[in-house]
């Protein structure tokens, strides 16, 4: 069952809970204004803001699951009508069969649990797909960066006042962010060499073929080239404070392993690959704690440069059994 | 209270049909300003935490009804979106229902009804 409702007691303990934390906040807050220590403002808003938060998701949980589900499903219909991909056909009426995953699901893509993938134009075919952690990595960088320069400033002050165990410990702390910053820097370069990869639709239909283009562009001494495609079931669940991630690995199809090439700046190597997901594989399927994700797994072993392993998640659809 | 869900069309739906029904209830003594909500929805089972999504809903029975409004039959239509369909896989399992839920008293729990059905082509 999903989260229940809560009761009468949970209220009054979630209330009781956050009121000090409130007036903390509201009293830091009013002080900081009045002995101009602005810092401190910011900070008693802070404390205000997380416990009027525990106070309103506990009075939104006096809903059954239901309702709240109901509420959100009305909203994003509400937020999504207008920004919704092209029309769906009737396909029950349709007078052709070769119609796309698109052209069916259309609107219901934008409402559907179903992974948002933000597609581009391709070169070679029509859809470009993003990697699926397109994030800059900027926290890493941060986090790396604290890390490192801090440690080592600490271990040069702790030098000089001759405090041995602190300058361990700040060399332990400047090498940590050193290995962060490592990993960061060797990630974007390899980024750098990643490959177009296209597709000839998306979503694409289970038990349909369709292209893939994998296209790497030189400079790059290529010594392994290896393209996956996978269906895992993804779960995230709570065990008392943690929460855990599992996985299950339902279909998986080597689709390339290629020896390598070395190509010259500009230069392109193109490979088409023809695929055909199987039509009893589950269809895509995304929502808070549970996930069927399709992927494509690109990797490269590159000579003098850092190898790339990157994802490309797709949406595998049912083709409707009138169209079949 | 007691509650019953009849589907006249069977447990077996595909996408774009009507799923027609209807919620018989029958308020008992001491049931009066108890909440009933009726909702079509689908559920997540499994390992993972439960994710639901809900197409239809509507409270039949508030709690300031008179109880002569909780009596008797409410019928429901609605048509069976395109996704997600019925799944049964290792870690997660996806099921569609019709649910009843009497909003219990402060400090009860709730009560509630499922009717599974399957989605699928």
């Amino acid at each position: 069952m999903a989260e229940g409702r809560a009761t009468p007691v949970g209220i009054i303990v979630t209330v009781a809970f956050a009121l000090p934390f409130i007036i903390v906040g509201l009293a830091a807050a009013y002080f900081g204004y009045q002995s101009h220590e602005l810092l401190t403002v910011p900070l008693g808003l802070v404390f205000v803001g997380a416990g009027v938060a525990q106070i309103v998701r506990v009075l939104r949980r006096t809903r059954s699951a239901e309702a709240r589900a109901a509420a959100i499903a009305s909203h994003q219909s509400a937020t999504l009508r207008d920004v919704l991909p092209p029309t769906n056909v009737d396909y029950r009426t349709a007078t052709r069969t070769n119609f796309t995953a698109l052209e069916i699901y259309g609107r219901v893509l934008g409402v559907a649990p179903l992974p948002p993938i933000r597609t581009r134009p391709g070169v070679s075919l029509p859809i470009a797909l993003p990697i699926r952690d397109e994030a800059s990595g900027i926290g890493t960088f941060v986090v790396g960066s604290i890390f490192f320069v801090g440690g080592l400033s600490m271990g040069i002050v702790a030098v000089f006042s001759s405090a041995g165990g602190g300058a361990l410990m700040s060399g332990a702390f400047a090498l940590v962010g050193a290995l962060v910053l490592i990993f960061f820097f060797k990630k974007r370069m390899a980024r750098l060499k990643l490959p177009h990869v296209e597709l000839s639709t998306e979503p694409v239909f289970l038990g349909e073929p369709f292209r893939v283009h994998i296209i790497q562009v030189g400079p790059a001494r290529i010594t392994r080239l290896r393209v996956d495609l996978s269906c895992k079931e993804r779960v995230t669940f709570t065990v008392g404070t943690d929460t855990r991630h599992e996985e299950n690995e339902v279909f998986n199809q080597e689709l390339l392993d290629d020896p390598g090439e070395t190509l010259r700046a500009g230069e392109r190597w193109p490979h088409d690959l023809h695929v055909t997901l199987p039509a009893t594989c589950p269809a895509s399927f995304k929502s808070k704690h549970n996930a069927i994700a399709w992927t494509l797994r690109v990797r490269a072993e590159i000579l003098n440069w850092p190898d790339y392993d990157e994802h490309y998640e797709l949406r595998a659809l049912p083709k409707p059994v009138g169209l079949q | 209270m007691s509650a019953s869900i009849e589907m006249p069309f069977g447990t077996r739906y595909r996408p774009g049909s009507m799923l027609r029904g209807k919620v018989a209830l029958l308020p008992l003594p001491g049931d009066e300003g108890q909440g009933v909500e009726l909702a079509v929805l689908w559920e997540t089972e499994g390992k993972g935490d439960t994710d639901l999504g809900v197409i239809y809903y509507r409270v039949l029975v508030d709690g300031s009804s008179p109880p002569s409004a909780a009596r008797g039959e409410h019928p429901f239509e609605v048509q069976v979106p395109a996704l997600p369909l019925t799944y049964n896989g290792t870690l997660i399992k996806i099921g569609w229902r019709v649910r009843v839920r009497r909003i219990g008293r402060i400090g009860s729990q709730d009560t509630v009804i499922d009717q599974p059905f399957e989605v699928s082509w």
